[in-house]
């Protein structure tokens, strides 16, 4: 147990939903809260996450916590032609902006607390390298990764740190339902040969939010077998060459 | 001469001290016809295009917010036809705030994710399109900053937005390369250009000099030296390079205690 209150904040999905449970067989069980996607049902505390001044008084008034991990919830691949504004818009909104302002409610939570602590992005490789077919969810993580870094300069004075995890392809059903040439193309991309489990993200988690972490602010984390080692084979996501 | 017969657009290009105005005009002395697009400032965009006429070159004056999609539809429409194609289009359009994290306003973010962000997005849409209907390929170059490398707590969603140009600019250069257009990047460091006049290290002589001893070169860079990159990418000299980034910033993003 790291014995630390953790809190799961974003956009709740069956993947923030299988983080969580992870999290608690990973001794660092976690509270959720935000807005829950249709069909997944979890105990959690609303926020208005495009809300920034609702959201304020929201946070205020969550139960105290050390340690929180911000997780963007849009999550779509597709073609840059085919994207159009209104997709960026949503990207943009989910990704960057509603996280953005989440981030500093819990910094500011966190600051009147007077306790220190942690914010944690999980967001995704894709926003580490280039692809082709995943360019409005690369490019608004990796947005989000500048705003992470900068509010680990401006928290510091706080003793809150700022962390980033990035996360490879995911173990699970998901991945599983992929034809099978698909993933023979997206293991033979990954060093390690095959993609990540939720209880090995959980397990660098519940190290970043223990004291063991308490050096480590700023940094992004790639937990993706080396996915983001290496570019070939192919720059494409899921079409075998 | 390297550019003669070529057709592009600079967006963010009417004032005389911006970047935008230096990339138009490097374009126009190796011989291309340069449209150059702003959103406020059209009297100085009017001279601007007069500017480029008075080098020997066709111009145009192009009023559009790059922040919506269709006028910058449009905009690319009206420079295409005007010239018979378009070649290169520049996406020079940027905004800054200066605020730390804990200050970050929603005014201020929707400013700087609008311009930066929303608007690289609609002017690389609408010259993609553009690009690929005339089947010739094509050169898009944005001009993003040192902070696509290294940003600043004192603009962190302006930092945020450059750090994404290099999954942008890479996303797009894998997308569009079967077009064979190539997409890259440069990115200026300290240019004494219009959109850093408010900045609060800018402010005294004291401070204005204390960031010049920040730059390992010991000075700002100039819109010149900024157009040049963009004629590079837009040359033949840039025929290999797609999804690439040249940091322009007389040593500023090396690293920490270079001055």
């Amino acid at each position: 147990m790291t014995g630390k209150r953790i809190l799961l904040v974003g956009g709740l999905d069956e993947t923030a939903q299988a983080l969580g449970e992870a999290l608690a067989a990973a001794g660092a069980p976690v509270a959720y809260a935000g807005q829950p996607k249709t069909g997944v049902t979890l105990p959690f505390t609303p926020l208005g996450l495009d809300d920034p001044v609702a959201l304020a008084g929201q946070v205020a008034s969550l139960e105290p916590f050390d340690a929180a991990l911000l997780r963007p919830g849009w999550r779509k691949f597709g073609p840059f032609l085919d994207t159009d504004a209104g997709d960026w818009d949503e990207a943009i909104g989910q990704n960057f902006t509603q996280m953005t302002y989440t981030a500093q409610a819990l910094a500011r939570r966190l600051i009147a607390d007077g306790r220190g602590g942690r914010l944690i992005f999980v967001t995704s490789a894709l926003a580490l390298l280039p692809f082709a077919g995943a360019i409005a969810l690369g490019t608004t993580l990796a947005a989000l990764h500048g705003i992470a870094r900068m509010a680990a300069v401006d928290l510091a004075p706080y003793g809150i740190t700022v962390n980033v995890l990035a996360p490879g392809w995911l173990a699970g059903e998901w991945f599983d339902s992929l034809p099978e040439p698909v993933q023979m193309h997206i293991r033979a991309g990954i060093p390690l040969g095959r993609p990540v489990s939720a209880l090995e993200i959980a397990s660098v988690i519940r190290f970043l939010a223990s004291e063991a972490g308490s050096a480590i602010t700023g940094a992004i984390l790639p937990v993706d077998g080396g996915f983001t080692l290496t570019p070939a084979p192919g720059h494409s996501l899921f079409n075998p060459a | 001469m390297q550019l003669k017969g070529k057709t592009a657009l600079v967006t963010g290009a009417a004032h005389e001290r911006s970047i935008g105005w230096g990339i138009a005009r490097a374009l126009a002395e190796e011989g291309a016809d340069v449209a150059v697009n702003d959103v406020t400032m059209l009297d100085r965009l009017e001279q601007r295009a007069a500017d480029l006429s008075a080098l020997g070159v066709r111009s145009l004056a192009l009023t559009a917010d790059v922040t919506n999609a269709g006028q910058v539809d449009a905009m690319v429409a009206q420079a295409a036809a005007f010239f018979g194609q378009l070649d290169i289009v520049v996406s020079n359009a940027g905004v800054i705030r200066w605020e730390h994290f804990l200050d970050i306003t929603p005014a201020n973010l929707n400013a700087v994710v609008g311009v930066n962000l929303k608007g690289t997005v609609n002017v690389c849409r609408a010259a993609a399109r553009q690009m690929i209907a005339q089947g010739g390929g094509g050169r898009i170059i944005l001009n993003s900053s040192v902070q696509s490398d290294v940003q600043f707590p004192i603009t962190p969603v302006y930092g945020a937005t450059k750090r994404a140009m290099h999954i942008f600019v890479g996303a797009l250069a894998l997308e569009l390369a079967p077009y064979r257009i190539t997409v890259n990047h440069f990115g200026p460091g300290w240019v004494q250009s219009p959109l850093n006049d408010p900045s609060p290290e800018l402010q005294t002589e004291q401070s204005v000099e204390a960031q010049r001893q920040a730059v390992p070169l010991k000075r700002a860079g100039s819109i010149e030296e900024m157009g040049r990159a963009a004629v590079y990418f837009a040359s033949s000299d840039g025929d290999y390079a797609t999804g690439a980034f040249i940091r322009l910033d007389g040593g500023l993003g090396i690293g920490k205690y270079s001055g």
